[in-house]
């Protein structure tokens, strides 16, 4: 089966999560998959796809392209499979492959396995697994009599293999003008904005068992290794330790992040209201009738103190490998 | 100014999910559908430009059973002007092709200066509907929308990306689709409630649209099988004896079993 | 010679008089008339209702003043001031015809004697209240009184009187020592008193006492209708017409037909609401055991009250202008200059303030409804019309909408704390029979502790061998905290849906661990077609612990208090139950808390503000656990699943070592194994 790997580039460097995809398409296709590179001054990172699973990269480096606009990245997509014509699209599933994908597919007149969790390939056809629901069920899914098959894959869950191998082969795609009607002016990096509460996907959150603001460079550290928001129970906010934009519960913000760290709460109704749809939830508590382990996914009963440092260093080093 | 807004009807997240008998798709009989959060911001925004604007109709449309239209007197009762329920007959499941193909059926009966989305609905989780309808009415686009500021003849949007925000000057008509933080939405106040309970909401048939993939053999995404995952089960302890082990059980854990981090 | 028999400059002094008192009484009549119009531009409300009842009460409450008797002293000297005032007015009727009729008596013979004893002894009596008002105003200063102007005006104004008439009077026998009379002894003693003054002093005395006397009178009259003394005219009308309902019922809306919903402006107010206002008397009593003045929140019942009266003080001009052109009400919906109520004279952190513990309502002498019913009808206005109310209050109503319970968890779970326990539902016992259906209520069904409290009432149930079940899913949130929050809509529909399902089994008799869904299911599904036989655990179980039906033999070695819930306790008289479960387990030692029973300290949790973020002022869960902690017992009981998470949050917010029980709970560890 043929794959055709949408690789996003950003900074000038190559997304992790398109790696991932390039490399599964190697898998499944049993050798060697096409890629399209659009951006500018991206030519030079076009050869270190070869070893993730590139043999064929079409370039396409332009000005118009320095930033994202779903004309010209289409474009560029739509021109490569022109080229390629390849059986499968494979992209990550990050915002820009959630934008160019189902573009894309419109298009062709196709839809989107989206955000997969598993993928493979039965006699000729994309099989993937889904989390529907806000995670609740999974679904198989496949293409039906789709003429052009296109899957998006969820970042951090396939792996990217680098092997050693030949460079890849690269060729420039030809595009005419690029007039986008949605143009990117700029892209704004909060410098030291703090990750809400309400937009993040993983959340550490500390309660009265911190025993003290004091204590909150404990929580923190855990919050960094994790790349999550701070969250807080109503307690530590009543008592003044922290700003209640931080605080979770039913008369605070209400989240459903993916994964959920409990140090030191309870997990009185009032915060599981708050929280309770997050997908996975870790407690850490040293009391063992906490009510918050009857809804936890994994759980220590034991010091914060002496767990949470213990865990945010193996979170490090797990993410380091 | 025009709004177009296209809102999904889904189960209540804290709606317990199960399986119907045919393996495929959930057991409704327990379900509370709401409309899905992410449109109710879009649904907000769409009615701020038109208060802001003091002109414009803000029509809202939902495809599927009977029940949409309880979801879309719910938008009729917090300020939306018109209703369209496409009545989706027998087809149980559409594909985000399908849908979008119908909703720009609609979308092409009258000329809006926006058509809204919410990101992603809260069923499917796809976040397809919304670019594709989009390509299909040839608009340009913008997703993940948490801050619009309206101008002439264009908007400016700030679209959320990982760990950033891309500024988008976008040309109108545009399509675009709501991210949480976009706004707060309001509640709809009991005079909205009544005034809804009397509105007449315009019915379409998605036969009648010309959609090939709603009819099953034709769908481009097809529910080969609906799992759960498995139960929730008592929450698995890491022993705490040894905390330096614990951390890395709970890393370990999260990373290959869960597969959060 | 009588007073008016002079001539004033130039003037005979009869006509003089006349004319005083024709204008003092056209000038009075003009202002009440003015306030009694705008009454009739209210809201309606049906009070000629049940009249037999009202007079009873009437009598109890407004002649015999019974609740001016929980403070003793306050109570002695008003009685004393209202007897005598009432005694005097016919003295006053007697004088005014006396100064325009020479030679009229009002009473004559042995009638007249007897009133002039009466007269003669409640002037005294006036004095000594008088004085005893001044006391405390001056010395003991309670906390409950501001020490206005107005109200030392008014002392003034009576002692004033009540002096210049005696001392004319005592003049007068002076002058013609023949009118001395045995039965007026205080006369008799200032005419002693007076015996050495020259006749032209007396004559003046006579006269100008006279004089000033009723031109006091007069003006006092004219001054009554701008003062908090209007009490004096309003207050016997004002529980005449006093709330007949139980407290704990909230009036409905007829939702289908109304236009407007709330109050959000003074000619939304009932008749009888702006009648409160009139007749508040200032005494302060409302705000004793209040909580949001406890804690500094802007919610002042004694305030609020009156700045309802001064908004429809201020709004009477314009009133009454519009009614004159469109005679029977007032429509005013043109923008006007008028300070508005909402957002004007009350913040909507005051409307948000209130707990609804009922404090203010029971404590009202003259039966006001200080607060409550007027806070909810802001509410309803802020929520309904406005949809302006605290964000976190949205979450609420969504979860009540969506899922039946505030906290928005899975409606289809609600049964799952009953999973694996001999408990079956209504749909299950189909065909058996059930004496008593358990309304378990949200926290019942889904917080921790309540659950608990759930299961030990349907273990002592069992042991009891009392035939019951529960309604599992049917079960919806009575609605009772989006009643309390405004959002009458929302209430109805859940009301609604609860009593088609407890109809449809044809339940009667209810038991419930939630003192909130008692009120409700109790005293407002009547409105909406629900008549049901409704008790609280804590007095079913009380009840069966009473006719040894359970036994409570094990013994739990502990000192203990128990802190009324305001909806069990003040708002349905449920006082006992409790009581005397704690009482009957062996080894429990039962104290009273200070402020227990009608004057139990709220939670702080009702009316809705367990769903909200308390920011301003402090806590009044801590404050309630302060006073419970000081105490000194090691354990309190509650009643309430509400002040179970109150309490217990306390507790741990301030660290003290007293804890919350559920009474169930405690009964459930006491009871008699089965055998």
């Amino acid at each position: 089966m043929k794959f055709l790997v949408f690789v996003e580039q950003r900074d000038g460097k190559i997304r992790k999560a398109s790696l991932e995809a390039l490399s599964l398409a190697r898998r499944l296709g049993g050798g060697p998959a096409a890629a399209v590179l659009p951006g500018k001054g991206v030519s030079a990172l076009a050869k270190d796809l070869g070893r993730y699973g590139a043999g064929t990269v079409y370039v396409a480096d332009r000005d118009e392209l320095a930033l994202y606009s779903t004309k010209g990245y289409v474009g560029a997509l739509a021109a490569a499979v022109e080229k390629e014509k390849p059986d499968a699209v494979l992209l990550a599933a990050t915002a820009m492959g959630k934008d160019v994908a189902p573009r894309f597919a419109a298009r062709r007149g196709v839809s989107v396995l989206a955000d997969l969790m598993e993928l493979k390939v039965e006699g000729g056809k994309l099989v993937g697994s889904r989390p529907v629901y806000s995670g609740k069920a999974r679904a198989e899914v496949d293409c039906g009599n789709a003429a052009l098959q296109i899957a998006t894959t969820r970042p951090n869950v396939f792996p990217a293999e680098a092997q050693d191998g030949a460079e890849p082969k690269v060729e420039t795609l030809e595009l005419g003008s690029i007039e986008p009607r949605a143009k990117v002016l700029r892209v704004e990096t909060p410098e030291s904005r703090e990750l809400d509460v309400s937009e993040a996907d993983i959340i550490v959150s500390g309660g009265r068992g911190i025993k003290g603001p004091e204590n909150w460079p404990v929580i923190r550290d855990l919050q960094e290794a994790l790349g999550a928001a701070l969250g807080a129970s109503r307690a530590v906010v009543d008592a003044g330790w922290i700003d209640h934009q931080h605080q979770v519960g039913q008369t605070g913000k209400v989240v459903s992040p993916t994964l959920y760290v409990a140090c030191g709460i309870s997990g009185a109704i009032q915060h599981l209201a708050g929280m309770g749809t997050s997908k996975v939830i870790v407690a850490i508590n040293k009391d063992p009738d906490a009510p918050i382990f009857k809804v936890a996914t994994y759980g220590v009963v034991g010091d914060l103190f002496q767990i949470v440092p213990e865990f945010a260093r193996a979170v490090r080093a797990a993410k380091a490998e | 100014m025009n709004s177009l807004v296209c809102i999904a009807c889904v189960p209540d997240t804290e709606t317990r999910i199960k399986i119907a008998a045919d393996g495929k798709s959930i057991d409704e009989s327990d379900v509370k559908w709401i409309v899905s959060p992410y449109d109710e911001y879009a649904l907000e925004e769409a009615l701020r430009i038109k208060e802001k604007k003091g002109a414009g109709v803000v029509t809202v449309v939902g495809i599927g059973p009977e029940r949409v239209k309880t979801s879309l007197r719910e938008c009729l009762a917090r300020g939306a002007d018109e209703a369209v329920w496409v009545d989706s007959g027998d087809a149980r499941y559409l594909d985000a092709l399908a849908t979008a193909k119908a909703l720009a059926a609609v979308a092409k009966g009258a000329s809006y200066d926006f058509v809204w989305f919410g990101q992603k609905g809260v069923g499917y989780d796809e976040a397809m509907v919304g670019p594709m309808t989009a390509e299909l009415l040839d608009l340009p686009h913008v997703a993940n929308v948490v801050k619009l500021e309206v101008g002439d003849g264009k908007v400016t949007a700030d679209r959320e990306i990982e760990g950033a925000h891309e500024v988008v000057s976008c040309t109108l008509p545009a399509a675009l689709t709501a991210q949480k933080g976009l706004n707060e939405p309001r509640y709809a106040s009991l005079k909205g409630i009544m005034a809804a309970k009397k509105k007449t909401i315009a019915e379409r048939k998605l036969a009648d649209l010309g959609v090939p993939e709603a009819d099953p053999a034709n769908a481009k995404v097809r529910w080969r099988k609906l799992e759960l995952p498995p139960p929730r089960k008592d929450v698995k302890l890491v022993p705490a004896d040894d905390p330096a082990a614990a951390g890395k059980e709970l890393a370990r854990l999260l990373r290959e079993e869960a597969k959060v981090i | 010679m009588l007073p008016t028999a002079r001539v004033i400059l130039g003037v005979p002094g009869r006509l003089v008089f006349g004319l005083l008192v024709l204008f003092a009484v056209l000038a009075f009549a003009y202002s009440v008339i003015r306030r009694v119009r705008v009454l009739q531009a209210g809201a309606p409300d049906n009070r000629f209702t049940r009249i037999p009842e009202r007079i009873g009460r009437t009598l109890e409450y407004a002649f015999a003043q019974r609740r001016m008797f929980r403070d003793l002293y306050a109570g002695i000297f008003h009685i004393f001031i209202f007897a005598g005032f009432v005694v005097l007015t016919v003295r006053v009727v007697s004088l005014v015809v006396e100064g325009l009729v020479p030679g009229w008596q009002l009473l004559p013979g042995r009638v007249g004697d007897l009133y002039t004893l009466a007269k003669d002894v409640f002037e005294v009596l006036v004095l000594v209240g008088v004085a005893m008002a001044v006391y405390r105003r001056a010395f003991a200063r309670p906390a409950r009184l501001d020490l206005t102007g107005d109200a030392w005006l008014i002392l003034f104004l009576i002692a004033l009187l009540i002096s210049a008439d005696l001392v004319s009077e005592g003049a007068k026998v002076a002058l013609h020592p023949e009118l001395k009379t045995p039965f007026a002894p205080a006369v008799g003693a200032i005419a002693g008193l007076l015996g050495g003054c020259s006749p032209a002093t007396l004559t003046a005395l006579y006269e100008w006492g006279w004089w000033i006397h009723l031109v006091d009178i007069l003006c006092f009259a004219n001054y009554l209708p701008y003062s908090k003394h209007f009490h004096i005219l309003a207050s016997i009308p004002n529980i005449f017409f006093m709330n007949l309902e139980p407290m704990g019922r909230l009036a409905p809306v007829d939702i289908e037909n109304s236009e407007r919903f709330g109050v959000s402006r003074v000619e939304d107010l009932t008749w009888k609401q702006m009648l409160d206002g009139y007749t508040c008397t200032e005494c302060g009593r409302c705000r004793v055991v209040c909580p949001t003045v406890l804690t500094g929140k802007p919610l002042d019942p004694k305030a609020f009250i009156g700045e309802v009266r001064d908004a429809v003080y201020a709004a009477t001009p314009e009133i009454l202008q519009a009614s004159a052109f469109a005679p029977g009400g007032a429509t005013a919906d043109k923008a006007s200059p008028r300070k508005e109520l909402i957002g004007g004279w009350i913040s909507e952190d005051t409307i948000w303030a209130c707990t609804t513990c009922g404090w203010c309502t029971t404590a009202c002498p003259v039966f006001i409804i200080p607060a409550v019913d007027k806070i909810v009808a802001m509410r309803r206005h802020l929520v309904l019309e406005k949809t302006e109310f605290p964000k976190e209050v949205q979450t609420a109503f969504r979860g009540m909408e969506t899922n039946g319970n505030p906290w928005g968890m899975a409606a289809a779970s609600r049964a799952d704390w009953a999973k694996g326990l001999p408990v079956l539902t209504m749909a299950e016992a189909k065909g058996q029979e059930v004496e008593v259906l358990f309304w378990v209520g949200c926290a019942g069904s889904y917080e921790d502790r309540a659950k608990r409290v759930s299961r030990a009432l349907t273990e002592i149930l069992h042991a009891a061998g009392v035939k019951f079940a529960i309604l599992g899913t049917e079960e919806t949130c009575t609605g009772d905290s989006a009643r309390r929050m405004g959002n009458e809509y929302l209430f109805q529909t859940l009301a609604q849906q609860n009593i088609e399902t407890l109809n449809g089994y044809g339940i009667k008799k209810i038991v419930t661990n939630c003192p909130h869904c008692l009120n409700c299911i109790k005293n407002e599904y009547k409105d909406f077609g629900g008549s049901f036989e409704v008790v609280h655990g804590a007095q079913l179980v009380a009840d069966l612990i009473a006719a040894g039906r359970v036994r409570m033999t094990g013994e739990i070695a502990e000192t203990i208090t128990f802190h009324d819930p305001c909806y069990l306790g003040r708002y349905n008289g449920v006082y006992d139950a409790p009581r005397q479960i704690l009482r009957s387990i062996p080894g429990l030692e039962l104290k009273e808390l200070a402020r227990s029973r009608e004057q139990g300290l709220c939670c702080g949790a009702g009316g809705g503000r367990m769903w909200m973020e308390e920011k301003l002022g402090t806590r009044i869960n801590q404050a309630r656990m302060k006073e419970i902690a000081e105490a000194g017992t090691g354990a309190v009981g509650v009643s309430c699943p509400f002040c179970m998470v109150m309490i217990g949050n306390a507790r741990d917010e301030i660290g003290v070592a007293t804890q919350p029980f559920d009474v169930l709970e405690l009964a459930r560890r006491s009871m008699a194994p089965a055998p």
